[in-house]
């Protein structure tokens, strides 16, 4: 009964995530307005049927700019973690594979970067740097590969000692065509898990960041900085800080119970 | 001839239980194109010796001598030994695209072996998990050949299979065997096996080799009193079950 709610909350939650990339993907179609224009006669108006989440100051239509937010924070969120999953592949599979030093290196590696508070290593990094789109996936990915890693390499560990490596090294091959042909492949499955739940995290510091104003930098809609936009009339309008809440929150929920779904089927052992 | 030469071999291991020599000063010679029987019990150091040959572990001192890099392994486990994650055509031509054999040849090839080893051309679309154990040991029988070794080690191949099947694999490796004059290190615990495919055997016991010579002799005239109570042990089985092998 308890897996039959679970299910239906991770189809929901598939269901929901789709929908916002394919909102996100066609975004041109989707949004009812122009992100960015503004219109002085409608100011602050609450949700009608002509903006459906009502205006900001600016008379800018929230739904639109909403919208356009989720193309920039999901691309945030994508590459960032992407990147992360690409990093912990390769430090995980070089520690776990040639083991040794190289592995005492690069894990002890994996343990300074664990005990940096990332946020304000991010804090640090964007303030040097600038803050840009790029910058901020490079900050997020380059602090979130490495869960992902020690996955990796534990997987290694145990993949490296079975017979079809054995095999292929019988067969003369390379370490680069064993770790590429053999290892990843057969590693991969609880990564993606992982990269799952680290898209939500990810969508979330960048809404953070934004909110901080060292994120994507206005006019450039995204959901942190629309947050932010409406902080100031609060009071008055509580659709602009409400709705693109609500559509962090329910994003962000929804990558979560995917990924703790998929993990359920990737490694039913650890099922409550 | 001899095609493998084992000079001194000594491997240890560090375990949980303490220092574990596995290999202890292993010396033997292989002749080209004959099956060469390795018996011993479970632990003794039969699937360490065999890796240290193929070069897979590196011995602690001692050597190995080659005549031959035209190598192949069949494992116990098929289940173990063949990638999940790979279709039955990716795992059998791995070996020639290792080599840089050309698409069409690969092809021509892969072909054979899957009529060698009696598998329809259905299986190369498949993964392992939708085979039986034995089927699966085919596939890793076809995938062995395909890169036409000179010498095969032969990793207990029938241990975790039943009894007809077992007879099915020993008959398809002695065919391989006169077809292509491919010489065999044959691993097993089991004594009848041995007699069926080998002409000589060595036996092994906490890591050391106890004797060496011809079957027919060893299992007539054992000389030492652990290769004795291993024949005796196995003595009425194989009265019984030697004329079913010959079948
Ligand atoms: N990687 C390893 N680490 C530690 N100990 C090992 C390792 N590999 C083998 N050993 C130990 O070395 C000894 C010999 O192992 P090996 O696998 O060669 O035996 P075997 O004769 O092939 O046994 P079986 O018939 O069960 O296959 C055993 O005691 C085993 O526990
Ligand atoms: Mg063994």
């Amino acid at each position: 009964m308890q897996e039959f709610v679970k299910n239906k909350m991770a189809v929901a939650a598939s269901l929901f995530i789709l929908l916002i990339l394919i909102a996100a993907i066609l975004a041109p179609v989707a949004a009812t307005c122009d992100p960015s224009a503004t219109d002085s006669r409608s100011v602050l108006t609450p949700p009608s049927k002509e903006h459906i989440l009502g205006t900001d100051r600016l008379g800018r239509d929230i739904f639109s700019r909403t919208v356009y937010g989720a193309r920039i924070s999901l691309f945030i969120g994508f590459i960032a973690i992407g990147m992360a999953v690409l990093i912990g592949i390769f430090i995980g599979a070089m520690a776990g594979y040639y083991g040794g030093s190289i592995d005492t290196i690069l894990m002890r590696f994996v343990d300074t970067m664990l005990c940096f508070p990332t946020i304000f290593l991010i804090l640090a990094v964007i303030s040097l740097l600038g803050p840009s789109i790029f910058n901020i996936m490079i900050v997020i990915g380059a602090t979130n590969w490495m869960g992902i890693a020690r996955l990796v390499r534990a997987q290694v560990l145990t993949l490296k000692e079975r017979d079809f490596v054995a095999a292929s090294k019988v067969m003369g091959a390379k370490d680069s065509w064993i770790i590429l042909r053999h290892l990843i492949p057969n590693a991969i499955g609880p990564v993606l898990v992982s990269a799952t739940l680290g898209i939500g995290g990810a969508i979330l510091v960048e809404s953070a960041l934004s909110f901080l104003g060292i994120g994507v930098q206005p006019p450039t809609p995204s959901w942190g900085n629309i947050l932010m936009d409406g902080r100031s009339t609060l009071g008055v309008a509580w659709w602009l800080t409400v709705f693109p809440g609500l559509f962090i929150l329910f994003t962000v929920l929804s990558y979560n119970i995917l990924g703790e779904a998929l993990r359920d089927i990737a490694e039913p052992r650890l099922k409550r | 001839m001899v095609i493998v030469k084992c000079d001194r071999l000594k491997k240890r291991f560090f375990g949980r239980a303490g220092i574990v020599k596995a290999v202890d000063d292993v010396s033997l010679e292989i002749e080209r194109a004959e099956a060469f029987g390795l018996v011993g019990e479970s632990g003794c150091g039969k699937t360490t010796l065999g890796k240290i040959i193929l070069g897979v572990l590196k011995p602690d001192s001692g050597n190995v001598i080659l005549g031959t890099k035209k190598m192949q392994v069949i494992f116990q486990s098929s289940y173990n030994s063949l990638d999940p994650k790979m279709n039955i055509s990716d795992i059998l031509s791995e070996g020639l695209i290792i080599k840089g054999t050309g698409q069409g040849e690969i092809k021509r090839k892969v072909e054979a072996a899957l009529d060698l080893v009696k598998l329809p051309k259905e299986a190369l679309k498949k993964y392992p998990h939708q085979f039986s154990g034995g089927e699966r040991q085919r596939i890793a029988v076809g995938r062995a050949v395909l890169t036409d070794p000179e010498f095969i080690v032969c990793d207990e191949p029938v241990s975790s299979l039943d009894v007809t099947i077992q007879l099915q694999i020993l008959n398809l490796l002695k065919e391989i065997q006169k077809r292509f004059g491919i010489t065999y290190l044959f691993i097993s615990h089991d004594l009848r096996v041995i007699k069926f495919m080998c002409n000589r055997l060595a036996v092994m016991r906490y890591g050391k080799v106890l004797e060496t010579g011809p079957v027919d002799y060893i299992y007539s005239n054992p000389s030492h009193p652990y290769t004795r109570s291993l024949l005796s042990s196995h003595f009425y089985d194989i009265i019984k079950n030697d004329a079913s092998l010959k079948l």
